[in-house]
């Protein structure tokens, strides 16, 4: 289990390298437009290929929702956190993040801060953080990241902002 | 229907901890699972700062994505009851922690593989002893713990049919509220208006924290510069 955790972590570390704004970013489409960007495309076409990307990743989304609430991708039965075992993190890193053709560009940096919480966040669990998962130093996560999908009217879960 | 809010004054709060010594007295919540934590941190730019306090417990959501997510994974043990009082039922928790992440306050707290009493080979204290009375009260390893704004002293007022009295005698008032030394909390009614927390609320602009999740927290805070 200690291999798999360092293991794990080294591959975290590799994957620090997309941070806080992605998901920002890709709530805004610009994360879309950046993938379809090319040079000396004009500003119309650039746009037009932005919204079409922007509804196929919307697409992807709500297709890869619907398979996992189907069963159709397996994420394991494991309500919990565990980075590897745990339908969270499975969900999340795995099937939109880390797989071969990934939905979403999500990596652990993505979602966990690389940064100190500052005090006037007030966030009462800042005083259990960082926690030690192998040999990285887990941070916390900016609740501000989940609300792009998880609010009233997107395709996940809602837990924000009901309608 | 009576609805219970807190309203906190950050600018009266000066930060001496007294409600969370009394919250920890009262609810023994585990030492690494704090029901109620003291913020403390500076704005401005010298020579003009200011040091603020902003103490911190469950905000009893009228939309609580701790409930929601709970509910979603079909475990079912946050409740929210007509009181608007948030609770978890130990019982039917299974340590999960998707409540700790959805909440936008990191309120609910994972306790720890073993729960100890307050004071080890001594008689147990009033709340340890209230353990048998309701699943709500009885604590657990590995399983979530928060706030539950007193509800063990709030439902000894709705049993005996003085629910009006909740918040003006302290037995019917959570503890923390009852020590403050300078009034900064008050807990009361907010449907009725009449009440000392709406009239307090109205008369300072309290606001909610983190208003863009959309949760709407039923404790209110005056913050230093009005509503945002």
């Amino acid at each position: 289990m200690k291999t798999n955790l360092v293991s794990f972590g080294a591959a975290k570390k590799l994957l620090l390298i997309s941070l806080v704004g992605s998901l920002a970013v890709l709530s805004s489409g610009t994360w879309a437009a950046d993938k379809t960007k090319t040079p000396g495309k004009t500003a119309q076409s650039t746009s037009a290929s932005t919204t079409q990307a922007s509804q196929d990743t919307s697409f992807n989304l709500r297709k890869t929702a619907a398979a996992i609430r189907e069963g159709k991708i397996d994420v394991g039965k494991e309500y919990s956190l565990d980075p590897e075992k745990g339908r969270f993190h499975r969900v999340h890193a795995s099937v939109l993040g880390m797989n071969e053709e990934p939905v979403l560009d999500i990596k652990c940096g993505g979602c966990h801060s690389t940064e100190s919480y500052p005090d006037d966040f007030l966030y009462l669990r800042k005083a259990k953080l960082p926690r030690m998962v192998g040999d990285i130093k887990v941070r916390a996560v900016r609740r501000q990241f989940c609300i792009g999908c998880h609010s009233g009217g997107s395709v996940s879960t809602v837990y924000y902002n009901p309608k | 229907m009576a609805k219970f809010v807190r309203v906190i004054d950050t600018e009266r709060c000066f930060g001496c901890r007294s409600c969370v010594a009394a919250c920890a007295v009262e609810n023994h919540f585990t030492p690494e699972a704090p029901w109620n934590v003291m913020m403390e941190y500076e704005t401005g730019n010298y020579p003009n700062v200011a040091r603020n306090f902003v103490t911190m417990n469950c905000m009893h959501c009228e939309h609580p994505s701790c409930k929601a997510v709970c509910d979603h994974i079909g475990v079912h043990a946050i409740s929210k009851n007509e009181f608007g009082v948030v609770l978890v039922d130990y019982e039917k928790c299974i340590g999960c922690g998707y409540c700790d992440l959805t909440c936008p306050y990191g309120v609910p707290q994972l306790n720890g593989a073993k729960l100890e009493q307050l004071y080890p080979g001594a008689e147990k204290t009033p709340y340890e002893q209230m353990a048998n009375l309701s699943p709500l009260h009885r604590k657990k390893a590995k399983t979530v713990e928060k706030c539950t704004f007193c509800w063990h002293k709030l439902e000894k007022a709705v049993s005996a049919g003085k629910v009006d009295q909740i918040g003006k005698l302290p037995e019917y008032t959570p503890t923390c509220d009852l020590v403050c030394p300078v009034n900064a909390r008050i807990f009361g009614d907010i449907d009725d208006p009449t009440s000392t927390v709406s009239a307090y609320i109205a008369k300072k602009h309290a606001t909610q924290l983190k208003k863009e999740f959309g949760t709407q927290p039923q404790v209110y805070y005056v913050l230093n510069g009005g509503d945002y």
